[in-house]
């Protein structure tokens, strides 16, 4: 469901870019980590130059993408990780390609 | 071009230098990668701060999404302050050296401040970059302001006009020069933006200029015009423009100005004698590149389309090895704003346009297409409310098309050519 990061010929050569967030996490020091949030939040990022107005996030999840006037879309740039299902619909449903959702943190690597 | 790099390091922790992290992992790179920032924040996208952010829709949070299997080090709330070519070394406000075989400066730009300072740093006087801005301005426009004084007849400042006119927030635009937005869309167009503004229910004044702030206690109350008229408000915002961030590179022997960090089509940087430095490259608003869609003229597009294009093509030039082809930046400039409840988009550049033509609906629609001319060429073109249609004319740019367009087309009987 998620992408690869790297395409799949280049994997191999990847070496410890691939699949090692984790271990690679707790290995930095302190200093280096990001401030992680309070609860788990997905990430969300629309490019609008690419978005048409097709409104198809709006319909796959309503609470979170919302359509004001005739083509200016808002949305929630950190919804909770409870909308994960209606957001991936969303990311699907959109016919442009224009909506970016980070994967799922558990999935890594698959 | 040296070896195959082990380390690279990106300065400026915004969306061009994520977009370069997250491209240099896909391209194959497996070493190490740092991301130094000058916030304290994890990259987050800038957009939504002058819209949703500030009116206080969904969250305020907008860090951008990262890959599980980005393995970078952020170096957050260090600023870079010096690079070093010779040593090939950048270091950090923290007094720490990192070492890199390729670097990339992606530094961005920040809010041109007020030019007198101490009404700068009246409570109550703000301009509006980062999210800490955005979130404090958003606080103060809820705790309902009699009335918000906007300076700049820019994309920002109109933004920021219409979020306080969704919140019933009494709002006077002053514009300095011509028309608003005039220097991305001409003055026509920006003349019917500034209309709709009006409609809105804004007091735009064009040609309008503050004399001075007036304060009590250190706390703003209001504004006095140039021409004498007295203004009384809660809050100025200042969206004057941006300056870049090229401080740090002093000394190095860039070639780095206000103007921003001089590189070649491939992102590559040039030093002040015109020499490329083959290990460091540029991207973002900070660059200023020659742009194919514009007769190589050099130009620094402060876009986020261009961040993300531009942070691409760089990461797979540090990574190309001798053998393989450099990828050439030819990005079309491209941007939208979201206003009064319309969606501008414009595609090319504008600048030194001689002609004007709407090809689909009209200014009293409030939805329309609009192509800019220049010397015989369609060079960009403007949707309000239209933006399905932009990309077939996105690629018309990219040909060279001919200006005027068609002007006998059986759906566009009465095409006008007007200035723009």
């Amino acid at each position: 469901m998620v992408e690869p990061l790297l395409r799949p010929s280049l994997r191999q050569n990847a070496g410890r870019a691939a699949g090692t967030i984790g271990r690679a996490r707790r290995c930095m020091r302190p200093s280096t980590l990001l401030p992680e949030p309070d609860e788990p939040r997905m990430k969300v990022v629309v490019d609008l130059n690419r978005c048409q107005g097709y409104a198809q996030c709006v319909y796959a999840a309503p609470r979170h993408f919302v359509l004001q006037g005739r083509e200016a879309l808002i949305y929630d740039p950190s919804p909770d990780e409870a909308a994960r299902a209606e957001i991936e619909r969303a990311v699907h449903a959109c016919p442009v390609r224009a909506i970016t959702a980070d994967p799922d943190a558990a999935g890594e690597a698959k | 071009m040296s070896k195959v790099p082990e380390r690279i390091v990106v300065v400026g922790a915004s969306l061009a230098g994520l977009s370069a992290a997250h491209a240099l992992r896909a391209e194959g790179f497996a070493g190490s990668l740092t991301l130094v920032g000058d916030e304290r924040h994890a990259p987050y996208d800038r957009p939504p701060l002058s819209k949703q952010v500030l009116r206080g829709l969904f969250s305020p949070d907008t860090t951008l999404p990262r890959h599980p299997d980005l393995n970078a080090e952020f170096r957050l709330g260090t600023p870079a302050n010096r690079l070093d070519l010779d040593a090939r070394t950048v270091s950090l406000g923290d007094g720490t050296t990192l070492a890199y075989d390729r670097l990339l400066i992606a530094t961005g730009t920040r809010a041109r401040p007020w030019s007198k300072p101490k009404e700068a740093a009246l409570d109550g006087v703000f301009t509006l970059r980062n999210r800490d801005d955005a979130e404090k301005l958003s606080a103060r426009l809820r705790a309902e302001p009699r009335r918000v004084v906007l300076v700049g007849g820019g994309f920002i400042g109109f933004e920021v006009a219409s979020t306080c006119r969704d919140l019933d927030i009494p709002v006077t635009v002053l514009v300095r020069d011509g028309q608003p937005l005039e220097a991305a869309l001409g003055p026509r167009l920006g003349g019917l933006v500034g209309e709709i503004a009006r409609e809105r229910g804004v007091d735009l004044r064009l040609g309008a200029e503050i004399e001075s702030m007036e304060s009590e206690g250190g706390r703003l109350t209001g504004v006095a015009l140039r021409d004498g008229e007295r203004i009384e408000a809660d809050l100025v915002v200042v969206a004057i423009g941006a300056l870049r961030n090229v401080e740090w590179l002093e000394g190095s022997g860039l070639a780095a100005d206000e103007g921003g960090v001089l590189c070649d089509g491939y992102c590559r940087v040039l030093r002040a004698n015109g020499d490329i430095v083959p290990d460091v490259f540029a991207a973002g608003d900070i660059a200023r590149w020659p742009n194919p869609h514009g007769d190589e003229a050099l130009v620094a597009v402060e876009h986020w389309g261009n961040a993300r294009a531009q942070a691409k093509a760089a990461a797979r030039n540090m990574l190309a090895g001798p053998a393989a082809g450099l990828t050439r930046h030819d990005h079309l400039p491209d941007f939208w704003s979201q206003q009064f409840g319309l969606t501008i988009k414009l595609v090319g550049l504008t600048e030194g346009a001689d002609g004007f033509a709407i090809v689909h609906g009209s200014p009293e629609e409030r939805r329309l297409v609009a192509l800019y001319g220049r010397d015989g060429r369609t060079v960009a073109a403007a949707s309000i409310d239209s933006a399905r249609w932009l990309p077939a004319y996105a690629a018309a740019i990219r040909e060279r098309a001919p200006f005027p367009p068609i002007s006998d087309a059986i759906d566009q009987p009465r095409l006008r050519i007007k200035e723009p």
